[in-house]
């Protein structure tokens, strides 16, 4: 189904990322009885994952913790490499690029974090901070103070800002400096980790409303990552939901709330309705990430037999809606 | 920075004496009726008195200038070597923990292997091997402080590496050496300062236990060591030239300690003051 | 119905760094038997120090006043240290954002639910835990008392310390940021079990949360707090239907806003002051749409709306 039937909108919009089976595995701390019994030493934090993005979409990649969304989000920055699969950068195949090769490739990437006061160096004024990237991509002096005042003005932080030092700005002031800085050489694309959520309720929706309008003013592909799906709702045009690592389901926001078809995003789904007592969905076994068949299984109130011979394959089941489940009714 | 450093106690007393250390230093240069080696045989050993303050030693050589000539020698052979062992322990440091892999484990090894010496046993050795003199003890402190900054900056380095920040550097496409030099090193600088100005003391005391020994700066060259180790030889009959040349070793010490101390304090961010 | 814990005029000045942080600014409340207290607040709003103050665990540096600050019939003011320590666990517990840190890492379980019920003097641990433990729906009780805390879940110790706070039935449970750090599924069964147990013991709960929703889900009344003061107080009903201060009111918008996806959310503007400089008058002037010049200059003392409610804003207040 790589890559699934481009929406009617984004049929015109070309592929901008493209993962494909991606599988993630980092080397677990070795210990004594790994070495014995010669179990694993690694772990998979991604699964056969794929994930399409196209220009100027803005996807939600939404999952609990652990669920490997960072890591998936991560793996298309290549800050780590998978151990299968293929990544795709505007036709480029980076999967296994190196470093030096990748810095080419990062110029139209950038990274926003959940906490962005680690994000910024403590060191640095907000000015050498947004100066930066232009000076390392060979701007003219003279070019870049008016360059960096834009960026300034275009996440709505005041021109006395670019003296000050990360400590001195408050935590949406910063989120704002680190949102310009990922701006500063025009990506192509911006991944957003938790870019919100620790922001307080008060400076949330200045945020958000900054998000918005740089989606509507900017030709910026979107990738949030997110466990807050009104966050997702509000922002997304498409949806993609994850569980330990695996991708579930993805389909259009407004399809995915109408209409979940995954036990997972139903049971998910099921949270936000603050009215609704919702049935006890969910049941509460220990999920084995290694297991062999459906990785919801333990979870799932909708097991048939098969859900334990293999993970279900990824279908398509409507318009640029994707499904694994055997069992979807 | 400066601000809870020029307002704590520590700091204060510690630049003082160092002030006034460096000035007396220079004062006694400028304005003394005598040098360093002019013997006056009919003044030997006096105790000291209005016109030797710090009295005279069995050349009749006046302690006083001595000793501020002294305290500048050691004070240069232990600022150079530490600057010298800084800056090679700090290179080593920062690559071995940036980098890490195969440089990293070899290098640290050696390392370590230099850090497992005793201090003294290490700088007699490459006494030994220089031959004594002023430069090799400057050598030796700085041969004795590339291990103590090359841990330091490598684990540093290490904790700094993963920060979200320097991955927003790569990301930005900034290069290794770059990263290393602008985003790493200024966040590292701080522990580093401190323990340079903690090394100042303690390379006095080396200097001065290695030109105690005769290993060290060859007399005449006046440095606090050699003073002292003359001093022992007629304790006795002239108490004052070591016990003064010691007391003025002790008086330095504890203003860089001091002034060591105030530095560790401003540059612990959680005693800085958030300006917001 | 009488009031478990009473608290008036309740103060806590944090001394850091030589500045003085007047964190907990004139909180008044009484908890009644049985009830669910939400306390609203963003970080640094002074909700976890108000918290802290109740068990008398505000930190060491700082000075706490209060005209009144009673549970039951212990003055907690003047109570002695041994005095306090007798009555945390027994009529008064806390429940952290944070279970690992309230466990033992190097101890199982078990030896956990050991300590507390050997306080109780209850003998046959095994049998009374496996019950305290059913009730926060933990059935296969062997297997997590032989566990260590790291091998289980955020989830799962959550519910563990609550069965284990609730083993000593505290007349006043004080749950600071409890479902905060946990999965959206896992927060909302919590969230249940509370709402269960609400019900089926006689305690009262501070639930402090900064999440108007979950706050909402649960509370009997909300207090909102804004940079160390409460502005609003009320039942959860009223003060959801008709907020009374700019504040509550610009919080509740903005909640409903997101759920609702709306075109643009309403925005709070500018930021929460710093404590260093509370303002002489109302702390929420500088951002609030309604703001009179009255308000940067008086002190705003709270008014009684209803008999139910109180706000603390000159647009209520009596003329």
């Amino acid at each position: 189904m790589r890559p699934p039937d481009p929406p009617p909108v984004a049929a015109a919009m070309k592929l901008l990322v493209d993962v494909q089976n991606v599988t993630v595995r980092f080397r677990r701390k070795r210990n004594l009885r790994a070495m014995l019994t010669g179990g694993d030493v690694t772990f998979r934090a991604v699964a056969d994952a794929d994930l399409a993005i196209y220009r100027q979409e803005v996807v939600g990649l939404v999952g609990e913790s652990g669920s490997g969304k960072t890591t998936l989000g991560r793996t298309i920055l290549r800050l780590y490499e998978p151990s299968e699969g293929v990544v795709v950068f505007d036709g480029e195949d980076i999967t296994h690029l190196r470093e030096h090769q990748l810095r080419r490739v990062w110029r139209h990437m950038a990274l926003v974090f959940q906490d962005p006061l680690s994000s910024l160096n403590p060191r640095h004024s907000i000015r050498t901070t947004l100066a930066t990237p232009l000076r390392i991509t060979g701007t003219d002096g003279a070019e870049i103070e008016p360059r960096v005042i834009a960026a300034l003005r275009r996440v709505g932080l005041p021109s006395d800002a670019l003296d000050r030092y990360p400590h001195e700005l408050s935590g949406g002031q910063l989120q704002r400096a680190a949102l310009a800085r990922a701006l500063m050489l025009s990506p192509a694309l911006v991944i957003a980790d938790e870019a919100v959520s620790k922001l307080d309720v008060s400076v949330r929706s200045q945020i958000l409303n900054l998000f918005k309008d740089l989606q509507a003013d900017l030709s910026i592909a979107f990738l949030f990552i997110t466990h807050d799906l009104h966050v997702a709702a509000y922002l997304c045009d498409r949806i993609a939901v994850m569980f330990f690592g695996r991708v579930v389901e993805t389909a259009p926001a407004h399809e995915l709330f109408r209409a979940p078809r995954h036990p997972y995003t139903r049971a998910l789904l099921a949270t936000i309705d603050d009215t609704a007592e919702a049935p006890e969905t969910a049941r509460r076994g220990l999920v084995d990430p290694e297991v062999r068949g459906c990785i919801y299984q333990s979870q799932c109130p909708r097991r048939v037999a098969r859900c334990g011979d293999a993970h279900p394959p990824t279908m398509t089941v409507g318009n640029d809606h994707t499904l694994a489940c055997y069992n979807s009714g | 920075m400066w601000r809870t450093f020029r307002s704590s106690r520590v700091a204060q007393v510690g630049s003082a004496i160092m002030v006034f250390t460096i000035l007396a230093i220079v004062l006694i240069r400028l304005f003394s009726p005598y040098q360093p080696n002019d013997k006056d045989y009919e003044a030997i050993l006096q105790a000291p008195s209005l016109q030797h303050l710090f009295g005279t030693d069995s050349y009749g050589e006046d302690v006083l200038t001595r000793v501020a000539y002294g305290a500048e020698v050691s004070l240069l052979i232990s600022f150079s070597g530490l600057i010298l062992g800084g800056l090679i322990g700090t290179v080593i440091g920062t690559i071995c923990g940036f980098w890490g892999g195969v440089v990293d484990s070899v290098a640290m090894r050696f390392i370590d292997l230099l850090y497992s010496f005793p201090t003294y046993v290490l700088a007699l050795c490459l006494m030994l091997l220089l031959g004594y003199g002023a430069s090799s003890v400057s050598l030796a402190i700085a041969l004795v402080y590339v291990p103590n900054f090359a841990r330091l900056a490598r684990s540093m380095t290490t904790a700094t590496r993963s920060a979200n920040y320097i991955i927003a550097a790569r990301l930005m496409g900034q290069s290794s050496p770059r990263i290393l030099l602008r985003e790493v090193l200024p966040n590292i600088a701080a522990p580093l300062m401190v323990q340079f100005s903690a090394g100042l003391g303690f390379g006095i005391v080396l200097e001065a236990g290695l030109s105690f020994i005769g290993l060290g700066v060859q007399p005449p060259t006046p440095s606090l060591g050699v003073m002292m180790a003359d001093g022992k030889d007629y304790f006795e009959k002239g108490p004052w030239v070591l016990s003064l040349t010691g007391l003025s070793v002790a008086w330095i010490i504890l203003g860089l300690n001091l002034l060591g101390d105030g530095l560790r304090d401003a540059m612990d961010p959680r005693l800085r003051r958030r300006r917001s | 119905m009488s009031a478990v814990l009473e608290v008036s005029g309740l103060n806590l000045v944090l001394d850091a760094n030589a500045r003085r942080l007047h964190v907990v600014r004139d909180v008044t409340l009484d908890l009644r038997q049985a009830e669910v207290l939400g306390l609203i607040g963003e970080s640094g709003s002074g909700k976890t120090m108000t918290g802290l103050s109740l068990l008398r665990l505000e930190p060491e540096q700082s000075d706490i006043t209060a005209t009144t600050l009673r549970l039951g019939e212990t003055d907690l003011l003047v109570a002695s240290q041994s005095a306090l320590r007798a009555l945390r666990g027994s009529k008064i517990a806390m429940i952290f954002q944070d279970p690992v840190g309230a466990f033992n890492p190097a101890k199982r379980i078990g030896w956990h639910a050991r300590q507390v019920l050997r306080q109780r003097n209850i003998t046959a641990w095994r049998d009374k835990t496996h019950d305290l433990l059913a009730e926060v729906d933990i059935t296969d009780t062997d297997r997590v008392l032989d566990a260590y805390p790291h091998q289980l879940s955020g989830g799962m110790l959550q519910r563990v310390l609550i069965a284990l706070v609730l083993a000593a039935e505290p007349q006043v449970i004080i749950a600071d940021e409890p479902t905060t750090n946990l999965d959206n599924i896992v927060e909302r069964q919590i969230l249940r079990l509370f709402r269960r147990l609400k019900h089926s013991h006689g305690a009262a709960f501070i639930f402090i949360t900064h999440d108007m929703t979950v706050a909402a889900a649960l509370s009997d009344r909300i207090a909102v707090m804004y940079a160390g003061e409460i502005v609003e107080i009320g039942p959860t009903r009223d003060i959801f239907d008709v907020p009374k201060h700019p504040y509550t009111i610009a919080l509740i918008r903005t909640a409903q806003a997101l759920q609702a996806r709306a075109g643009r959310l309403p925005e709070i503007a500018g930021e929460l002051p710093s404590l260093a400089r509370h303002p002489t008058g109302c702390a929420f002037a500088s951002r609030c749409p309604h703001r009179m010049a009255a308000c940067d200059t008086t002190r705003i003392a709270m008014t009684q709306t209803d008999p139910q409610r109180q706000v603390r804003c000159l647009l209520h207040a009596p003329a």
